[in-house]
Order: C-alpha cells, then structure tokens, then sequence
C-alpha cells in the first residue's frame, strides 16, 4: 500500500484493502466533504505542502492527487 | 411524591472559537461547517480548566437561583464522557467544592444522552420517597479529546456545563422520562484508547486518544430515534405536539434539529437551538439550552417542554417537563 493509499484508509476508516489508483475519491465507501477535508490536512502535515486555498474534488484520484503533490516538491519516493 | 425543576444553572468558557479561527483546515472548507451543521463558534475550556471545574460553575449558578443552601442536597449525578480522571468520580470534587456535604455523589456516562439519563435516575430516587433533593450536572470538556486536524468532528463540539436542581413536590413537574440504549451501534461514536480494552501502554496509534464517530450513520439514528421517542413520550402523557411551548433537542446539529421538527409536525422554531454559539456540547447541551431558554423568558413556570437526547452507545433519552 502507498502511503496515499495508507492515509486514506485511515481517514475514511476503510477495512484495509488498498484503494485503486485510478478510482475517483466520490466512490469510494465512506468518502464526503468532511473527510475529504480531513485527507487534506493529513497530507499537508505528512508532506510539508500547502493546500490551503484548494478542496480536494471528489472526482480526483490518487494518480491526480499524486501528481498535484509530485508539482508541489514532493517525491515519487517519499509517495510510495 | 414528584419531582419538579427547582432551578438551573449554566456555564460557558470565556474563550470563544470562531470558525474562521481553525485555520489548521483549508480556507475553502471553513464555510462548510455552518453549513453543514450550524455551528458558527464553540467555547474552548482554558488549559488550567478540568470539566470539575466547569460543572461546579454551573452548580454554583443553578443552587444560587434555586436559593436553598448546597447542604440540603440529597445527592449529585454528573453526566460526562470526558472526566476529569478514570476515577475518582468528577462529581466528588464538585461535591466537595459546593459544600453539599450531605450529598452523594457519582458520575455517569451515556455520552451525549447522559443529561437525560441523569434527570431519568434523579426523577426516580426522589418518586421513590428516598430523595428530596438532587442535582443533575452535565460537563463536557470536548475540546481535550478531539484530533484537531479531524475536519469530521473537531469543528463541531465545544465544551460547556449546564447544571438542574431537582427537588420533591406534590404535583408533577417531571411528568415523563424515559431512556434506552443499543450497544450493537456502540462502534459508531468512540475514543478507542485509554481503557481496558485499548490501554494507553498499548496504543499503536496516537490518534486513537481523539474522538471518533461514524457521522452519516450517526445522523440517521438521531433523527429517527429522536423523532421517535418524543411523539411516545407525548402519547405517554396524553399531549399533543401543539401544546409544547418549546422542544429542546441535543445541540448535535440543526439538520438534525430541523428534521426532528418535520417528523414531529411542528415548526422548526418551536425547537430551540443555540448550537450556533456554542456547538455540540454532547451531556450538557439539553441543560445549556434549558437554562438559556429560562433566563431569556423562552418557557415561563407552568409551561411545558420536550426534552431529547441522543448519541454515543447508541443511547437515548427523553423526558417531559412542566417548568
């Protein structure tokens, strides 16, 4: 599991079976507004990037989302 | 032998929390929160505050209007989820702080529905003839227990206590009170570590001290069971929804508020609501509210009101009062 992955179960409480990458956030179980928040401040926190002036959609995915953070500094490595 | 209100009392932190001040979320996401649930500020308790502290505020405020002196109290039962330990109970230092010597004292936890459970226990001891006197607290120190970077709850409690002197009488002021419980929901609102089952020297995880709750799954039970236990509780007492002065709802959220109303059948005005100012203040909300609804004229002596709890265990309560 990627660590995109591994925030993500936790925020939205998932059973622990990886999400896919390519699945939009809208879709999947437990996802909403408020956790999508939540995701954000988790990665801020994790990656030491700012996303304040931004909401994450919910029909991004983690390959978009993992691109956005690649464009803000954060490495592939550091994202696996 | 009844029970009847005697006084309330209430008290609030100084520190006020406005939404905009959560400037660990997302600028986009701050107007999310009123509209979400209502919420415009909560009160944060000062670090050197413990919830002992806040209930025994409160108490001071509600024996002073009842005008008796704290010795004549019976006995305390305070409703929190957030103690000042594991034990001893809360309720002792706030016994010993107020001077009522004579009183018993103990605490209980039904999350946000322990108000009412509180008032459910000290209606019977005082109908059993072995009571006279007791005081029902709810304190609340949330603002402890919350991940602040849990958009999901961290915006929506706040901390507070609200306190109710319940005294012996010949004619009923406590008409109606009720409470109930489903432990097989008992996972959808938790703080999973720091007792047996996940003690501290175990935890893996360090969020697993902070509050945690199944939101969505949260909201249906509230207003269904919410909705639910007050028409039974006004069939109980042969009353109609009309001749309620005001309902008083937990404080959990004005959807949830407004949907109880709709399923009801009365306006969304005749519930009461002040979650804008102070958020969820989980056991000490329905007391909070009651208090404020007295001291601003909102129900007069003689006039009936609904009281509606319900929240973590799942538990619920609700009771029907003549003020």
């Amino acid at each position: 599991m990627t660590k995109l992955q591994s925030v993500l179960t936790e925020v939205c409480e998932l059973d622990g079976t990886p999400v896919a990458a390519n699945a939009p956030f809208g879709e999947i179980k437990g996802w909403d507004s408020m956790r999508a928040v939540t995701f954000q401040v988790e990665l801020e926190r994790l990656f030491g990037v700012d996303l304040s002036d931004t909401m994450i959609p919910a029909n991004w995915t983690l390959d978009e989302l993992a691109g956005v953070l690649q464009q803000k500094g954060v490495t592939s490595e550091r994202l696996s | 032998m009844f029970a009847k209100i005697l006084s309330t009392g209430c008290y609030l932190p100084a520190r006020v929390v406005a939404n905009e001040d959560l400037t660990q979320f997302p600028r986009p996401s701050i107007p999310l929160i009123a509209a979400k649930t209502g919420v415009e500020a909560r009160r944060h308790a000062e670090e050197s505050e413990t919830t002992s502290d806040l209930a025994l505020h409160a108490a001071k405020a509600c024996v002073e209007k009842s005008g008796i002196d704290a010795a004549e109290i019976d006995g305390i039962i305070l409703s929190t989820s957030t103690p000042d330990r594991l034990q001893p109970p809360t309720a002792t230092r706030v016994q010993h702080l107020l001077g009522a010597t004579r009183a018993f004292a103990l605490d209980i936890n039904a999350v946000c529905s322990g108000g009412i459970y509180g008032l459910h226990l000290a209606d019977s001891l005082i109908r059993s003839g072995r009571h006279q006197k007791i005081l029902v607290i709810g304190a609340e120190i949330y603002s402890r227990f919350l991940n602040p970077r849990d958009f999901s709850t961290y915006p929506y409690f706040g901390d507070g206590a609200g306190a109710l002197l319940l005294g012996a009488a010949d004619e009923p002021g406590v008409l109606y009170t009720d409470a109930g419980a489903d432990g097989a929901g008992s996972e959808l609102i938790r703080v999973p570590a720091g007792g047996t089952r996940l003690p501290w020297a175990s935890m893996q995880n360090p969020d697993d001290r902070f509050f945690k709750m199944s939101g969505r799954a949260v909201y249906e039970f509230a207003v269904t069971k919410g909705s639910e236990i007050t028409l039974a509780a006004l069939e109980k007492c042969s009353l109609k929804p009309a001749e309620i002065r005001r309902f008083i709802s937990h404080q959990a959220n004005i959807n949830i508020v407004n949907e109880l109303a709709a399923r009801i059948g009365v306006p969304e005005d005749a519930f009461f609501a002040n979650l804008q100012k102070y958020g969820n203040t989980a056991s000490a909300s329905v007391f909070i509210a009651l208090d404020e609804l007295i001291a601003s004229g909102g129900i007069a002596r003689g006039d009936l009101a609904a009281l509606v709890a319900f929240g973590g265990g799942l538990a619920w309560g609700t009771s029907i009062i003549r003020y």
